[in-house]
């Protein structure tokens, strides 16, 4: 768990960082989001260690030594990726054992390089020599600092694959990035940075519900007869949120692939830049958005009666 | 031939052996003050950097006028009897070339990312781990002062001239015989002796760069 109170960091007299208070639990993928320069990177390092020029109090459940930070744009030692990777062991004092080395590699699409030198790397394998470099100590606490910017699909997906095998082994991961898909998709706890400053997460239709394993699918009950398809292996009661851009409003009932149709009649419309954001009485207060052409297209209006459509991969389990 | 094949040898040899002696006393208080230089931060160690570098321009014999000031007969260090004694040669070398090994060690130091510190510390290493790898990062740097530090000494005159005192068979080096030589009219030896010198100065650069190579096979041949 880290908790961190009354936070300041400042740079000459610009202050980038400004947290009253934030905590995070220990078992779950944290994602801080924000634009270049919000402070992501800084916030990282305090949490790592890096930086104690700051004021407030930043607690952390593990120890110094048992975090480690990797940096957006990692430092390659001299030598091979092998003695790159194999480095904080030999800091540590710790045996290396080749297995673990070699699967560590080999998931993370090292195998072929092992011995090139780690100058000569592309920023996108520098990365993943820097995660493998920092997962073979086996820290408890591991914070990324934008581990995609330079990576292809394929790599991004191995990454991310990584990520979700160390959260659910039971390492804490904190994670910064200025996608915020990558932050939804992450299915992790978002924090919002915003010139240094927490803010609300943009996420709408945030629900308390129940969640309940049905033969093979969960269900997250909303209210009294009315739930709806999730994915998630967690249960009881939980906070979810279905993100408002991801509902598809139609004026029949859609037959598609996705698992979720919630019937409902339109209680509100707003604009909300160039796009509008239309408000949803089913039992609950459903947000969704849409463009004003689909608006005319569909000829709905306050007090039309719509169906809202989702996935269940859609709903976050927070 | 005037100048015999004995006498070069023996210039040789003490060229060579004063030379190597000089720059490894240099590299073993050089090289550590140089990284200590670079990591740490005071008032006034832009004085100190600027001191250094006119340093390395300082004339050789100017080195060598200081050192015999420091120990002929009449002075503090006189009882010791170095003059014109091999010895006394290195003690200069040593003043002459400390700077330039401090200096340029502290300037590849300097140079190492500060995200290398960074990232051996994330990774678990302790104060004198950190400080080895801002090391092994500036090796390449640091063999470069190595090799510039040898070859200011291996071709001083100054130095070696006034308190070694140029005695036959016993302080006479490559640079010194040459210097007579040529004085003497002897154009031909002097023309050849400077060819060895010229030879000898390879033969080390080298085995330094060499050695630059060997670091890195030491290292493959550790993880297997």
């Amino acid at each position: 768990m880290i908790e961190i109170l009354g936070l300041k960091r400042f740079y000459g007299d610009r202050c980038v960082l400004d947290i009253e208070r934030l905590r995070m639990e220990e078992d779950c993928l944290h994602v801080v989001v924000g634009h270049n320069g919000a402070g992501k990177s800084t916030l990282l390092r305090i949490i790592a260690g890096l930086d104690a020029h700051y004021e407030g109090t930043v607690q952390s459940t593990a120890p110094q030594n048992d975090r480690v930070f990797c940096a957006q744009r990692p430092y390659m030692f001299n030598g091979t990726v092998r003695d790159n990777v194999v480095k904080g062991l030999k800091f540590r004092r710790q045996l290396r054992d080749e297995k673990s080395v070699r699967e560590l590699t080999a998931r993370l699409g090292l195998a072929g390089m092992l011995s090139r030198k780690a100058k000569n790397l592309s920023a996108g394998e520098m990365q993943r020599v820097a995660l493998g470099r920092a997962l073979i100590v086996r820290p408890r606490l591991l914070l990324l600092d934008e581990p995609a910017a330079n990576l292809d699909p394929h790599g991004v997906d191995a990454i991310q694959n990584e990520i979700r095998r160390q959260v659910s082994d039971g390492v804490m991961v904190v994670m910064a990035t200025h996608f915020g898909e990558v932050a939804q998709r992450s299915g992790g706890c978002i924090h919002r940075l915003e010139e240094g400053r927490l803010t609300a997460p943009e996420i709408h239709n945030v629900f308390e519900a129940d969640l309940l394993k049905v033969e093979q699918h969960t269900w997250a009950r909303l209210r009294e007869g009315l739930q709806i398809r999730c994915i998630s292996d967690r249960a009881g009661r939980r906070r979810i949120a279905i993100p408002a851009c991801d509902i598809v409003i139609s004026r029949q009932r859609l037959d598609s692939s996705m698992a979720n149709v919630i019937q409902g009649v339109i209680c509100g419309v707003r604009r909300m830049g160039n796009q509008l954001e239309l408000e949803i009485d089913a039992g609950i207060l459903l947000r969704a958005v849409i463009t004003p052409d689909s608006f005319d297209k569909l000829q709905i209006n306050v007090g039309k009666e719509v169906f809202a459509s989702f996935k269940a991969s859609s709903v976050r389990v927070l | 031939m005037v100048f015999q094949m004995h006498e070069i040898f023996s210039a040789v040899r003490l060229s060579l052996c004063v030379g190597v002696i000089s720059t490894a006393l240099c590299a073993l208080v050089g090289i550590p003050a140089g990284c200590i230089l670079a990591a740490v931060t005071f008032r006034g160690k832009r004085l100190v950097l600027c001191v250094l570098n006119t340093l390395l321009s300082i004339p050789t014999v100017v080195v060598g006028l200081l050192v015999y000031s420091m120990i002929c007969r009449r002075s503090p260090l006189g009882f010791m009897d170095l003059l014109f004694t091999p010895s006394a040669i290195v003690i200069g070398q040593v003043l002459l070339a400390l700077p330039i090994m401090v200096l340029f060690t502290c300037t590849a130091v300097s140079a190492v990312d500060k995200a290398a510190a960074e990232t051996a510390i994330t990774l678990g290493a302790g104060r004198f781990a950190t400080a080895m790898v801002a090391i092994s990062e500036a090796r390449t740097g640091i063999l470069a002062a190595v090799a510039a530090t040898f070859g200011r000494l291996i071709g001083e005159v100054g130095v070696s001239m006034i308190v070694g005192g140029n005695i036959w068979g016993y302080t006479r080096t490559m640079t010194t015989a040459i210097a007579l030589e040529t004085a003497k009219g002897e154009f031909a030896v002097a023309v050849k002796l400077g060819g060895i010198l010229l030879i000898m100065s390879l033969g080390v650069n080298m085995v330094l760069q060499s050695l630059k190579g060997s670091l890195r096979l030491r290292t493959v041949e550790e993880r297997r």
